[in-house]
């Protein structure tokens, strides 16, 4: 039937649209297939016009953003399930590397100034949840809010320069690998194994896709939706921070408005692997192909010489391509 | 092929009755005759005139469908709802539409509304009264024939009531009224003709007076006739010991001083207007709102449900009224659904294990006609979803279970399989306390009848020996009926 | 608290009002200089721009959608603006065209939308990049240092000390009122927001909403990043970065349903006014510039803890006339 990386609650068939008995084609346990063929396809070009794209070296280069963006899309992920979405990871993330470098400026060790980063996103992240979670308010406002709040916080704190003195303990991140292949992209798969694992078949994961399914029906049901929404927002920031931490063993140093185009990068990612916005079903597959897709792309693109403004404008159009095939494939009876 | 041949008439100032089960081809008719569908064949004359398709057409010929949703916008005011796009073709004029609203409003005899009401934000609104402004929205058309898509659904007995005078007044003023509704005895009271539809092709089609309830009966259900089984004689299932013991339980405003003991056993079905504080007094019980004042006991143990988490803990479940909204979870599967109220018990180290070996026997237990436990629950009859429902909370295992409006917007058939179900699972030591508008299902399902009248609790008595008119009666006035009240 | 005041602190205007009114008498012991003739007009003439994309983002969010890319259009607009004029075109000819292209912009989010059912926030995220990255592309990073003499002369302070987008947001205010409450057209947003089901039955096309609403989205950016250009004196790709995040907070602030279905100019107008009021203040109290974004954070996020605090009670229609309570 499905991957397991695909989560609806076990036993379901894929989700049909009212009065009909079967899904169209490209229902969300096809769109993450049909992202990845693309891609595949993608690279067998971009391999044949130019030598360079298939060395070990590009590639190690390549999934270590990729990695930061991806943790970054495996909370958004779960933030979508609940029908909700999170405009505020990039000032997260951009305000924990703050927070860590004035750690690090304190002659914090490499272990404390990641663990620090960490813990800040959770922090930030649980300012949203207990708006979201605890009061009940609007996702999108919320995190418009706190997004305009925690970059504030950051570029305040930081004075808008950027701190380059951090410890050779935190930096390891940027140059770890383990059989070649680079520490954060093995953090990055142990996440999306944890997240699919806590999606399809933990009872955490089954309270989020029921709130997103259906919020009123979830609390009648006596499920714990004001925790398990909090929970989700506190564990969307520490994904940031973790990514934060990643960013500053990559790029040694820290800015304030670091991380600020994975916003749009992270549930551009989502959407395109199939998970539809308003919640109560989610794809880690298709969120794991939809971040390929876009780093994988770039870094092609780069290589073959498309010029680097117009990278932004062709992830742009794949996503809005990808989500209108999707939308088309699905009206076939 | 959703309708064959199906043929009829309707005259100014007459209520032709539309009655059949889910599925037998009513509101297929009502989309044709509004032009929402294109009929294969066959032709529909308004005065004369051949209808052509399309809903611009059946607009202009007089036709108005008053749908169940009542497709209003609960954002705009009365007055915009009624006639917003009468008050001007490009530019908009308030005035003009409140005068329109007012006109429309006077005509139903609505003279409050059209003073006071008209700015009044719809949303904010009784559904009762969002009815008749989708009726004065009619009216406001110029209609000559308003289709009534069972518009008794979600009103009480009083705004029922004044419903079907609306809805006389309306055929003596020479409208041509379609209604549609599942209950035999409102239809009774203001049908001309009779219109019986049974797997899209008429079975009956007659004057009020030439038909009588077995000729209906017979053709709403064929041969298979089944009488609801008259329970004015039975006896009150044996009862056990008290599970649920309310003393004095009050929310200002709301329902006042309730005091009322449930047994194990039983089925007490709580009824009353809309208004009357029953649902606020149910949804008390389950921790939706909190109680002021008073006490409430559950097999002995204190209840203080501040969440419905609390409740299902010490044993209460509230089945809700609204299932697709409320209840259940429309594009999980069934086995999904069945389990979502014990997730949290199923679970192990905080993951789930596989159910659909549990759902499968549940769904055989039950009756649940579907695909099997990983069919979608959209597939489901709305039936079959309220059997889920039911099932779900059943799975829960609680010792009281509060059901509000059990088999709304159900089948008449399923009707009765439900309420076997009810009190067949009651019958285990368990208690039910129902709510229910539905004067029908209150003697058909109760054991004992609660009446809650502006929010005090008027009458509480065992079922035997209580008449229609006698329960009636009680709910309209707050008095308690003056014979056959037995201790 | 006599009845008025308190059905008035019900609507989401009358907080907003009260808001106003605290900060301007906090203000007027803390910072004198807010009031002086040259400082209020150098805070109106920086609404000027806000205000008239704020309309009609409003109108965008009233038909239950939104609209992100309105950043990277006013920056796209405002570029194309400049370079073109400084070819020599005339006004007469730059000015409607940049507004053609403004309504072009728009009209492809709604293409997007409507036709190939994209959900908004999706589109909108996709064009807003798509926008940029086109943009970038051609200005390769340059700026534009120097603006057509009319366009320049359009940012500098005139009669009564206002320029050229004061004037312009008074008429865009005016008009967008005009059209949300007095004609068909205007109504029919109102009612696609509020339930797009009933509005359907009613003859109104989704489509049509649609088009309209992004398309005069478009426009308003499009007139707002001339003036915008016409303040700055000069523009480049990065321009108006993040802005459309200001412009949603104005029109939330001020009260509008991000679901649809409600909102009005009235609000939107006092929601520029307020956030404009704060930003100049916070100048005006020597407070970092970098910190204003945490003021403004919070702000919006009080704004919506407040309009969500007001709770829709069902109307009591038997106390309403009067004829004694319900129990």
């Amino acid at each position: 039937m499905s991957t397991t990386l695909s989560s609806q609650p076990a036993g379901t068939s894929t989700p049909p649209s009212p009065g009909r008995g079967r899904a169209g084609l490209a229902g969300i346990h096809w769109q993450p297939w049909i992202v990845a063929a693309l891609l595949l396809i993608f690279c067998f070009y971009t391999g044949w016009r130019t030598g360079d794209f298939w060395t070990v070296i590009n590639w190690q280069l390549l999934v270590q953003p990729l990695a930061e963006a991806g943790l970054v899309s495996l909370g958004m992920t779960l933030v979508i399930a609940t029908g909700g979405i999170d405009l505020s990871v990039g000032s997260i993330i951009g305000l924990s590397a703050v927070i860590a470098a004035v750690a690090a400026q304190h002659g914090a060790g490499g272990v404390t100034v990641d663990l620090i980063a960490a813990g800040a996103g959770l922090v930030a992240g649980a300012g949203n949840g207990l708006l979201i979670g605890w009061l009940g308010l609007s996702p999108i406002l919320v995190t418009l809010g706190t997004m305009i709040l925690y970059a504030g916080l950051a570029v305040g704190i930081s004075s808008g320069s950027s701190f380059a003195g951090f410890p050779a303990g935190a930096l390891w991140w940027g140059d770890a690998t383990w059989l070649g292949i680079p520490a954060p992209f093995l953090l990055f798969i142990a996440a999306v194994l944890a997240v699919a694992i806590l999606l399809q078949r933990s009872l955490w994961g089954r309270y989020l896709l029921s709130f997103g399914s259906n919020p009123v029906a979830a609390r009648f049901s006596g499920m714990p939706v004001k925790r398990s929404l909090f929970a989700v927002y506190a564990v969307q920031g520490a994904f940031c921070g973790l990514a934060a931490m990643l960013m500053i063993g990559r790029l040694a140093s820290a800015r304030g408005d670091m991380g600020q185009s994975l916003m749009l990068t992270s549930i551009a990612a989502v959407v395109l692997g199939g998970t539809p916005i308003v919640g109560g079903m989610a794809s880690v597959a298709g969120t794991v192909a939809g971040v390929a897709a876009f780093y994988v792309v770039q870094n092609g693109l780069t290589l073959v010489g498309v010029p680097a403004f117009l990278e932004s404008a062709l992830v742009a159009v794949l996503l809005l391509v990808a989500v209108a095939a999707g939308n088309l494939l699905k009206r076939e009876p | 092929m959703a309708l064959r041949g199906v043929s009829c008439r309707l005259q100014a100032g007459e209520v032709l009755a539309l009655l059949g089960h889910n599925g037998a081809g009513k509101s297929t008719l009502i989309k044709i005759l509004a032009g929402v569908y294109r009929a294969d064949g066959g032709e529909v004359r308004i005065g004369g005139e051949p209808l052509a398709g399309g809903v611009t057409a059946s607009r202009a010929a007089g036709l108005a469908v008053i749908y169940q949703d009542l497709s209003l916008f609960p954002n705009l005011s009365v007055a915009e709802n009624i006639a917003g796009d009468l008050a001007g073709r490009f530019g908009y004029s308030p005035a003009a539409a409140r005068q329109h609203a007012a006109t429309a409003l006077r005509r139903l005899g609505m003279e409050e509304a059209a003073d006071h009401w008209l700015e009044l934000r719809l949303g904010d609104l009784p559904i009762a009264v969002q009815q008749q402004v989708a009726i004065a929205r009619a009216l406001a058309r110029q209609a000559r024939i308003l289709i009534l898509d069972e518009p008794t659904a979600s009103l009480s007995v009083e705004e029922t009531e004044r419903l079907l005078q609306l809805v006389r007044q309306l055929a003596g003023q020479g409208y041509g009224i379609i209604f549609v509704s599942h209950r035999m005895a409102e239809v009774r009271s203001i049908a001309d003709r009779f219109l019986v539809l049974r797997d899209g092709a008429v079975s009956l089609d007659g004057s009020a007076g030439a038909c009588s309830d077995a000729d209906l009966a017979h053709a709403l259900f064929g041969e298979h006739a089944e009488k609801a089984a008259d329970r004015s004689t039975a006896t009150a299932a044996a009862s056990g010991p008290v599970v649920l013991d309310v003393k004095g339980c009050s929310r200002a405003g709301e329902f006042d001083d309730i005091t009322l003991q449930l047994h194990s056993g039983e089925v007490a079905v709580l009824t009353g207007l809309v208004g009357s504080g029953r649902s606020e007094f149910a949804q008390s019980l389950f921790g939706l709102r909190r109680f002021d004042r008073g006490e409430v006991r559950l097999a002995g143990k204190p209840l203080s449900a501040a969440h419905p988490r609390a409740a299902l803990r010490s044993g209460l479940a509230y089945v809700p009224e609204d299932r697709l909204k409320e209840g259940l979870f429309p594009r999980f599967s069934v086995g999904a659904n069945l389990a979502s109220a014990i997730l949290d018990r199923l679970a192990r180290w905080g993951l789930l294990p596989q159910t659909t070996a549990s759902a499968t026997r549940l769904i055989e237990q039950h009756g649940i006609r579907c695909a099997g436990a990983r069919a979608p629950l959209s597939s489901l009859s709305g039936g079959n979803q309220q059997k889920v429902l039911l099932a779900k909370w059943q799975n829960a295992d609680p010792q009281v279970l509060l059901l509000d409006e059990p088999t709304a917007g159900v089948d008449v058939g399923a009707k009765a399989e439900i309420h076997e179900r009810v009190r067949a699972w009651a019958a285990g030591n368990k208690a039910v306390l129902a709510i229910s508008s539905d004067v029908d299902e209150v003697l058909d399902l109760a054991d004992r009848v609660l009446v809650f009248h502006h929010g005090r609790l008027v009458f509480d008595h065992p079922r035997s020996g209580l008449t229609r008119e006698q329960l009636v009666e009680t709910m309209l006035t707050g008095a308690a009926p003056h014979q056959g009240a037995q201790a | 608290m006599t009845t008025t005041l308190q059905r008035l602190l019900h609507r989401q205007e009358g907080r907003l009002g009260l808001a106003m009114a605290v900060l301007l008498i906090a203000l007027a012991f803390t910072a004198p200089g807010f009031f002086t003739a040259v400082n209020l007009a150098s805070v109106v003439r920086g609404m000027g721009v806000l205000t008239i994309v704020s309309m009609g983002m409003l109108m965008v969010i009233l038909t239950g959608g939104i609209d992100v890319s309105v950043g990277s259009m006013v920056a796209v607009i405002s570029v194309v603006a400049a370079r073109w004029g400084n070819t020599g075109a005339p006004a007469a000819l730059v000015a409607p065209g940049a507004l053609l292209l403004g309504a072009g912009l728009g009209f492809f989010n709604a293409v997007l939308i409507a036709d190939l059912r994209i959900p908004p926030i999706v589109a909108t995220l996709g064009t807003m990049g798509l926008y940029r990255g086109l943009l970038l592309q051609w200005t390769q990073g340059e700026w534009v240092t120097r603006l057509p003499h009319w366009l320049a002369a359009a940012g500098r302070p005139g009669r009564f000390l206002m320029d050229g987008s004061v004037w312009a947001a008074i008429l865009v205010t005016a008009l967008t009122a005009w059209f949300l409450r007095r004609t068909q057209a205007g109504r029919s947003l109102f009612r696609f927001g509020g339930s797009p089901i009933a509005a359907l039955r009613v003859g109104i096309a989704e489509r049509r909403v649609v088009y309209l609403t992004y398309s005069l989205m478009g426009v308003l950016a499009a007139l707002g990043a001339l003036f915008y250009a016409a303040q700055l004196g000069s523009v480049q790709g990065n321009a108006a970065l993040g802005y459309e995040l200001t412009v949603i907070a104005a029109v939330v602030l001020g009260g509008a349903n991000i679901m649809g279905g409600e909102g009005s100019v009235t609000g939107t107008l006092l929601g520029v006014v307020l956030l404009g009021s704060i930003q100049s203040a916070l100048i005006l109290l020597h407070v970092p510039t970098f910190w204003q974004g945490v003021v403004t954070g919070a702000i919006v996020l009080l704004g919506v803890a407040a309009g969500a605090v007001r709770r829709r009670r069902p109307i009591n229609l038997r106390a309403l006339s009067g004829k004694g309570s319900a129990a």
